[in-house]
């Protein structure tokens, strides 16, 4: 990595990262719907700002939009440790909601989080790439 | 629910320049060009997220009570620095989506599901061995502590 990329890396970071603290601190419920917000979004903003690198192919500009935009912003403002924890938690607790109900909390959760992200980062590589 | 308290945001945002520049240390040692290949580099930066942050979630919380009575201002950023921050810029959600749909999108759907599955299924499966790891090493946390807690 150049140094440039390093500092557009951390660059975008510092903003994705706190992003995603102050949404998910917002949003909590009985589903973690902050955590899936910042998904989605990141997960859209990726597959745009992906599918235009594509488009225009690989120059000095589109590499440092990849690093900030992409590596860095998208990166940090989507989390996959988070998304994890939070399936299991929603099969682990709370004790007195039996354990068939929570596995399909924890399944139902997981299946829209990925179906949402990847279907819309296919929207909006397909927008942007053409 | 709450507000996000300033010092947290920046303890956030550290940890996650931190996060972010290791995953992109890692994706520039094994580069991802040929969309229709299985994305290594995120596939292992995020199994292995996991497993550090079931680690770290187990220890922060076992620490909790003894940090609320001694360290106060620890208690509260240990969280949003290491989980939140290190971890949660470490792992990333969007690039698992894209590289699911550049899977997708060349003509390899089994193994764009098999990648989708295998992340979601192997990464609950880290955080359950991480949480395990660090109640063996430091003694079980009551789960009930990360109730309404942000990630």
């Amino acid at each position: 990595m150049t140094p440039l990329t390093i500092l557009l890396v951390a660059l975008g970071a510092a903003v994705g990262a706190p992003l995603r603290y102050v949404v998910e601190r917002r949003l909590v419920g009985a589903y973690p719907w902050g955590t899936w917000v910042v998904n989605v979004v990141g997960s859209a903003v990726l597959g745009a700002t992906a599918g235009y690198v594509v488009g225009q192919g690989t120059t000095d500009s589109t590499a440092a939009l990849l690093a900030l935009v992409g590596t860095g912003f998208c990166g940090s403002l989507t989390t996959f440790g988070g998304f994890a924890a939070q399936v299991l938690d929603l099969a682990a607790a709370p004790s007195q909601v039996p354990l068939s109900s929570r596995s399909w909390r924890a399944f139902g959760y997981g299946t829209i989080s990925v179906l949402a992200c990847v279907g819309i980062s296919a929207v909006c590589y397909a927008a942007t790439s053409r | 629910m709450s507000a996000a308290r300033g010092d947290e945001v920046v303890a956030v945002a550290l940890g996650g320049v931190v996060g972010a520049l290791a995953r992109a240390a890692i994706s520039t040692a094994v580069p991802h060009s040929d969309r229709a290949a299985w994305p290594w580099a995120t596939f292992v930066t995020n199994l292995l997220g996991c497993l550090v942050l079931g680690v770290v979630l187990d220890w922060v919380d076992h620490r909790q009570p003894e940090w609320k009575r001694i360290h106060p201002r620890r208690a509260r950023l240990a969280r949003p620095l290491l989980a939140s921050g290190v971890l949660g810029g470490f792992t990333t959600f969007s690039t698992f989506s894209v590289e699911t749909y550049g899977l997708l999108t060349t003509g390899h759907a089994p193994t764009a599901l098999a990648y989708a599955v295998g992340s979601v299924l192997l990464g609950v499966a880290m955080v359950v061995v991480g949480r395990a790891l660090g109640a063996a090493a430091f003694g079980a946390a009551p789960l009930d502590l990360r109730e309404d807690e942000a990630l």
